[in-house]
């Protein structure tokens, strides 16, 4: 169980956020502020890299719900990248596969 | 190695102070030799319980506290938490998965925790839930 760490990086077809570690109920808050401080509404594409996220949970999920929302609010739209096996069956369990584009890499995820 | 741990703790209503609880059990779970699926299971389990305990049963009030008790034995971990709000009723939970709730932020936790663990149960009122997760590994080694 590693603390949330919150990496952002622009990118030609958008705005990369890396995430890495656990999204629980102590990163929660961090996380909900640094996403809502993104620029949605300038930026065409967000995508969120998942591939060193190793735990979420519902506080961590409700999160990225808003997160979707603020994006579709905006001129862009939200696209999760490469998540750990472990982090697809929740995303299953809950059936949040419905809602997120889910892309098995970050260059899927980037193209147009 | 003891057969089993048990252990009584009563918390304040604090995310961290639940973190630093959280890590004991799944650290114990480990030491019993719980699968890295079945730790995974137990920490979102044990994160959904606690957090509902805070910000649902205890409405984040600091002065209110969280009460576990959990068992551990190479078989199976029971877990017990209770908050100090007046409870709730489980079933009267909306449907996270439906269509309409999709894109509701909250009221996941009970559908996580009953998909992880093998048991999840609520007392009368529904201060109090109580948790089993059997571990898949016993038995297999000789």
């Amino acid at each position: 169980m590693s603390e949330l760490t919150i990496d952002i990086a622009e990118h030609d077809a958008g705005v990369i956020v890396r995430l890495a570690g656990s999204a629980d109920m102590t990163a929660a808050q961090d996380l909900r502020h640094q996403l809502e401080r993104l620029p949605t509404e300038e930026t065409n594409r967000i995508v969120l890299d998942l591939s060193a996220l190793d735990f979420i949970s519902s506080m961590g999920l409700g999160v990225l719900i808003q997160f979707h929302r603020q994006c579709q609010e905006g001129t862009g739209g939200l696209r999760l990248a490469n998540p750990q096996e472990s982090i697809v069956k929740v995303l299953e369990t809950t059936q949040l596969d419905q809602l997120f584009d889910i892309y098995t890499s970050l260059d899927e995820a980037l193209s147009p | 190695m003891t057969t089993q741990t048990y252990q009584e703790i009563e918390i304040p209503s604090s995310f961290p102070k639940a973190k630093q609880v959280e890590e004991d059990i799944i650290a114990a779970a480990r030491k019993y030799g719980y699968s890295e699926e079945d730790v995974f299971a137990l920490q979102l389990s044990l994160e959904e319980a606690l957090s509902n305990a805070i910000r649902h049963g205890n409405q984040e009030d600091p002065s209110k506290s969280i009460s576990l008790r959990y068992y551990i034995s190479a078989a199976q971990i029971d877990i017990y938490v209770a908050d100090e709000g007046t409870g709730f009723d489980p079933t009267g939970i909306p449907d996270p998965t439906s269509s309409e709730n999709l894109e509701c932020p909250n009221g996941r936790g009970i559908l996580l925790m009953r998909a992880y663990m093998n048991l999840v149960e609520y007392n009368e009122c529904g201060n109090v839930v109580h948790m089993i997760k059997l571990n898949r590994q016993a038995g297999k080694r000789a």
